[in-house]
């Protein structure tokens, strides 16, 4: 028998070219809670955000749902984690804080269609590659944020020479 | 407005044997599919063994971080986690979404541990459960300030260390 299980789901809008809206859902044996979060393009910018306590453990834990307003103004950039984890977590609750680097994660991978997508709208090649650069662009933050987005790996090496 | 992206995560905890967990954390994404497989010993809370997949990826390469797994065997649950995780697992040489699934799995154990506690505690009128979240302030002084209840001057703690 199951121990325990948590699921978070993520669902992204796109409503305009520089606007993404996030809806985020985590629901666990212990906790359940949801967040709506508008980002801004180009910056990858929070400007509004909101969230709902459905299942907790303290009565006091509702009162992390006003702390949530320290993300708007955050990007996804590097250091995002660790303010997060701060501003949100540590200052309010650390599974609001858990969803909305889940949200912002999620709009990170989104981004791979928005670049397929606005390449497409530009009328330019959208194969694999041309996708890889256009999102290097969008997000210059993934560089070296992982194996294949490292300045000396070969997909660096085969997308820029 | 249709979805343009979405993304689930499911962490499942399951007992093997009395001293062991096994830990499922599957990534089902529009461009990932991954899944991460742990063992913990109780009670000491050491990664055994890891294993996992890469099912579908949007850079073929990115499989390659199947292979990141095995440095998560050693592993213990526990303070400090983030930093090892991320060092062993994240950054230029590593994968983000790897790290993540293994840090996830991780934390789940130890929310198994705390939706136990938290289910004898249903049992409890509210000032049982108010005395029962200073005991485990007590006993687990890295709790003090970690989040808006355990604030060491909220209500709920506020004169009563």
């Amino acid at each position: 028998m199951l121990k325990f299980t948590r699921t978070k789901h993520v669902g992204i809008e796109r409503p305009a070219k520089d606007k993404i809206i996030a809806h985020g859902f985590l629901d666990d044996y212990i906790y359940s809670m949801e967040l709506d979060v508008e980002f801004s393009l180009p910056h990858y910018e929070i400007t509004k955000i909101d969230g709902r306590m459905k299942r907790y453990t303290t009565p006091e834990c509702p009162r992390a749902n006003e702390i949530l307003q320290n993300a708007v103004g955050m990007r996804i950039e590097p250091g995002l984690a660790e303010k997060v984890k701060k501003q949100i977590g540590r200052a309010g609750c650390r599974h609001y804080a858990t969803l909305l680097l889940e949200c912002c994660y999620a709009v990170i991978s989104a981004s791979i269609g928005f670049a397929r997508a606005d390449l497409e709208a530009e009328g330019l090649p959208a194969d694999d590659d041309a996708v890889r650069r256009r999102l290097l662009v969008m997000l210059p933050s993934i560089r070296n944020r992982c194996m294949m987005y490292a300045e000396e790996g070969p997909l660096a090496n085969r997308l820029f020479g | 407005m249709v979805l343009c992206h979405t993304r689930t995560k499911t962490a499942s905890v399951l007992p093997i044997a009395d001293d062991k967990l096994r830990v499922l954390n599957r990534i089902e994404d529009t461009f990932f599919s991954a899944c991460v497989e742990i063992e913990v010993t109780l009670p000491d809370l050491e990664v055994i063994s890891a294993k996992g997949k890469f099912e579908r990826c949007f850079t073929d390469e990115c499989k390659a971080a199947e292979s990141l797994l095995q440095k998560a065997v050693g592993l213990r649950v526990g303070s400090g986690l983030t930093k090892l995780v991320d060092s062993l697992l994240a950054g230029a040489q590593g994968c983000p979404i790897v790290a993540t699934l293994v840090f996830e799995a991780c934390d789940a154990v130890i929310l198994s541990l705390t939706a136990e506690q938290m289910a004898m505690a249903d049992a409890l009128d509210e000032q049982q459960r108010q005395d029962g979240f200073l005991q485990m302030v007590q006993m687990n002084p890295r709790l003090l300030n970690s989040c808006i209840a355990f604030d060491e001057n909220g209500p709920l703690l506020k004169g009563k260390l």
